[in-house]
């Protein structure tokens, strides 16, 4: 927009600049403790004399593929959760199905209490141990935040706007695309941000049905009583977890709509 | 007759599933091209759901309705309501998209190129009062509420439709706004002759802003369609007096306005000038007060010579306040503003403010009395056009309005 | 063995072991009650302070709860004491949020007027402010308790107690004759228990609440699920908290 062109009286109009000042203001403080968290566990496991077993876990090869097994199992999750359940909110809110949309919240809300790793050997003992397995525990146990949050944001948008906008003459396409989606974004962006974390905590359970992921250094720690194993996969984790939840903050005020507070 | 009539009720009904009785049963209206009706009664009536049924946000269940001659349910429902203009009470701004985006949305979807659109939303913004280099890329939450109202306004308005719906448009609003709100809009539509169906259930808008107005009972029905000044005089039964409610002869004051009476000349002075030449003013005029302006012409103060003390070097802040009114404001309002100044009288400004005449408590009495004598002399049907606003008095003439 | 010949034959065992999951659940939420009011009545003035401890709770329920548990095991060792800890720092964050929100929310004129007839800033909070914001806290400590339920379970990996156990054995016992009952009854009791608690913090919500007129229709708004956020939003666990 020409908020170059725009009098000074406009004060409250967010200037791009002002923007970005205010998103690094918000954002700067996590990757520097991240960063000190990695650096200060790098010296500290530089320091041990480490004997096979650790060896054999604490190199970059290894970890390079345990966080690239945790990475993909979040990132597939999180397409399939973002897929299924904007579309299931959308559909859930139309009319006629708008009835259907409190079982999706009490599942919801169900959710939020069932035991993840109960979820997971469950679904093992249907569909046996690997990595799709664990990719549709992961999903299951993902898809209510954002399937919620997307009900809730589209229903928070004021009936008001889409009565001007029907009133106006935009079909029910427009209305959904123009008004009612971009202002849930802010809302659905929150689920989907809420998945992301569930999505990698749940992933350090998927080395229990063999599907690999940075789970495997802290159960190879605790197994085998090596404290420095246990300590750089538990470490790794909490970092990917929220970097990964930094990452969709950033993103979240990025596509926050302007005119929102 | 017929190609005199923009839109046409028949028979018109609504039921909603699981209700026994209609919302709205078997309303007929028929309202003329350029009048304003409003239709006014209790909430839950069904005055909302009589006009949504217009541009088919609610669907009829059973009747005919007739937009400029045709059905309104063979064209298609988003088509007629990007012809027909809406506005709501709570205005209902996109917030995500600025004042431009709002007001030009129906022109896009009518297929109009970005430069054509762009013209118009600054041609809109301008109508509406609002300077287009400063609004046009405000987000809505950066204006007042009357002027969010104004956009809301501009973006019916946008498509230039023939027939304008307003849901209690003003209602959201401080009573202050609201009267301004409502005087603009009333010198608006003396410009653009729109159809124009204005729900309220604020009678004394009703009376402000109707050519004619349709008391609704329960279910939309019917009790009284007609001009105000009749409704008043003569209400069809005891519901409808009952809704006029008490003081009817103090509401016959909204019937007139402003640029229907004549004013008069007061002494000004500019406000820079010296108490001197303020009270050269007075002997020359032999006015008892005389009224200070400020450089561009705006009402400050009534000062009278007993204000002035002996050694007074200025005139700033010297005085009793002014009070003003607009040419589009009613005798009622007119009253209220005599009665604010503790001066007997209040001034006429233009639309932007500046001084144009003065209108004292005796020129009011004069005016109630011969509206008094017109209405005793023509207790006969009015003329059938919409003429009320358009048959201003001779006074008229001396309003430098702006074209 | 079919599942209620399995429920029938444990049936010490699985009461012991439900009775140990919420032994662990509600007194961790109730330490973090205590930690988590005590640290917003001290922080929410402050937009800052509150602002800090908010972002530390929110961290800490980022962290995937594996992770956390293996970090607390270094220095607490296997068994009860890591797992309650555990569960303690993640029921802070909804208990933090919620209880400032409570406390901000309150009519000014409230507190002006405990201060007008001479109550200390303590006897206010004590007699005034808390027990306002009273059902906007135990929103929160209803979603703390739903969200530490889940989480309860795979404190058993690190020697917890409760019905985590059985899912675990049923891990271990993958195709044998019980895997699937055993992974069934601890998921399934979870969520039951789950469902009984929630029931009985409503009731107890009920009971708490007072004649007084609350402007909960203000403030609390449908929740938009966040188990890790900064967003300003009220975590209750039904429309309304403590019953309509």
């Amino acid at each position: 927009m020409s908020a170059t062109t725009a009098p000074s009286s406009t004060e409250t109009v967010l200037a791009p600049t002002s923007r970005w000042h205010g998103l690094l203001r918000r954002h700067l403080a996590m990757p520097g403790i991240l960063a000190a968290a990695l650096l200060g566990t790098y010296l500290w496991v530089a320091s041990l004399s480490l004997d096979d077993i650790e060896r054999r876990s604490l190199n970059a090869g290894y970890l390079l593929r345990t966080i690239n097994q945790h990475l993909m199992l979040t990132a597939l999750t999180t397409l399939l959760v973002v897929v299924i359940a904007i579309g299931g909110g959308i559909l859930l809110t139309r009319p006629g199905m708008r009835r259907l949309a409190p079982v999706a919240t009490g599942l919801a809300n169900i959710g939020q209490a069932t035991p993840a790793i109960g979820l997971l050997v469950l679904l093992s003992i249907w569909l046996g141990i690997g990595f799709s397995t664990a990719l549709i525990g992961l999903v299951a146990y993902s898809v209510l935040p954002v399937l919620h949050n997307t009900i809730v944001g589209i229903n928070q948008v004021d009936r008001y706007l889409i009565e001007a906008g029907r009133g106006i003459g935009m079909s029910p396409g427009a209305v959904l695309l123009r008004i009612e989606l971009p202002l849930a974004v802010p809302v659905i962006l929150a689920g989907v941000r809420t998945a992301l974390v569930l999505a990698v905590g749940v992933a350090t359970l998927a080395t229990f049905i063999n599907a690999g992921g940075l789970g495997a250094l802290i159960v190879t720690g605790i197994k085998l009583q090596r404290e420095s194993v246990l300590v750089v996969g538990a470490v790794l984790t909490g970092a990917l977890a929220l970097t990964l939840d930094w990452l969709g903050g950033v993103v979240a005020d990025l596509l926050r709509p302007r005119g929102l507070d | 007759m017929t190609e005199n009539v923009m839109i046409d009720l028949q028979q018109v009904s609504k039921f909603y599933r699981g209700q026994k009785a209609p919302a709205v049963e078997n309303v007929s209206m028929t309202i003329r091209r350029g009048e304003i009706v409003v239709l006014v009664g209790p909430s839950g009536c069904g005055k909302t759901t009589t006009m949504k049924m217009i541009n088919r946000l609610i669907e009829p269940s059973s009747g005919l309705i007739r937009l400029d001659g045709s059905d309104v349910t063979s064209l298609d429902g988003n088509e007629l309501r990007r012809r027909v203009g809406y506005v709501i009470q709570q205005v209902g701004l996109f917030p995500h998209m600025t004042v431009a985006t709002n007001v030009g949305l129906v022109p896009r979807m009518l297929g109009w190129d970005r430069r054509r659109t762009e013209a118009r939303v600054d041609e809109l913004l301008d109508l509406v009062g609002l300077d287009p280099a400063q609004y046009r890329n405000r987000l809505p939450r950066q204006l007042s509420g009357g002027q969010q109202q104004r956009v809301g306004v501009a973006r019916a308005l946008a498509a230039d439709p023939p027939v304008m719906l307003m849901d209690e448009p003003f209602g959201a609003t401080d009573p202050l706004t609201r009267d301004r709100l409502q005087n603009e809009f009333l010198r608006l539509q003396e410009k653009l002759r729109k159809t124009i169906v204005f729900v309220t259930h604020d009678f004394d808008e009703a009376i402000k802003m109707g050519t004619r107005i349709a008391v609704l009972g329960e279910r939309s029905k019917i009790r009284q369609f007609d001009t105000p000044e009749r409704l008043l005089a003569n209400p069809a039964d005891s519901t409808v007096a009952q809704f006029i409610g008490a003081g009817a002869s103090l509401k016959r004051l909204n019937l007139r306005r402003m640029n229907e009476i004549p004013w008069e000349d007061a002494a000004t002075v500019q406000v820079g000038h010296s108490p001197a030449s303020a009270l050269r003013r007075l002997d020359e005029t032999g006015e008892s007060a005389v009224l200070t302006v400020d450089p561009d012409g705006r009402p400050l103060r009534w000062v009278t010579p007993r204000d002035l003390e002996p050694g007074q070097d200025s005139l700033d802040g010297v005085g009793t306040t002014a009070t003003v009114v607009e040419p589009q404001a009613t005798l009622h309002d007119a009253l209220d503003a005599i009665l604010a100044s503790s001066c007997g009288a209040t001034v006429v400004v233009d639309e932007r403010g500046r001084y144009q005449g003065v209108v004292t408590i005796d020129d009011l009495m004069r005016a109630i009395s011969e509206m008094r004598a017109s209405e005793r002399a023509n207790d006969q049907p009015l003329a059938e056009t919409p003429a009320r606003r358009s048959a201003a008095g001779p006074t008229v003439a001396r309003q430098a309005r702006r074209s | 063995m079919t599942f209620p010949e399995y429920l029938q034959s444990r049936r010490d065992l699985l009461l012991a072991q439900t009775l140990e999951h919420a032994t662990i659940v509600l007194t961790s939420i109730a330490l973090a009650t205590v930690i988590g009011v005590l640290l917003a009545v001290a922080t929410y003035r402050s937009p800052r302070a509150r602002g800090i401890v908010t972002a530390i709770a929110a961290a800490i329920l980022t962290i995937p709860s594996f992770a956390l548990l293996g970090l607390l095991i270094t220095p607490l060792g296997l068994g009860y004491v890591p797992a309650m800890v555990a569960l303690t720092l993640y029921a802070l964050l909804p208990i933090i949020r919620n209880t400032v929100v409570g406390l901000t929310e309150i009519d000014p004129a409230l507190t002006e007027a405990a201060r007008g007839i001479g109550m200390g800033r303590l006897r206010s909070l004590a007699t005034v402010e808390i027990p306002l914001a009273w059902p906007v806290i135990l929103a929160g400590i209803r979603v703390s308790t739903q969200m530490t339920m889940g989480i309860a379970a795979i404190a058993a990996y690190v020697g917890g107690p409760g019905l985590g156990n059985q899912i675990f054995s049923g891990l271990a016992n993958l195709g044998g004759v019980n895997s699937l009952n055993q992974a069934l009854v601890g998921t399934v009791g979870v969520v039951v228990l789950a469902v009984v608690v929630d029931l009985a913090l409503g009731l107890l919500g009920v009971l708490t609440r007072t004649g007084r007129p609350r402007r909960s229709a203000g403030y609390v708004r449908p929740r938009p699920l966040r188990r890790a956020s900064t967003a300003a939003t009220v975590a209750t666990s039904s429309p309304t908290p403590g019953g309509p």
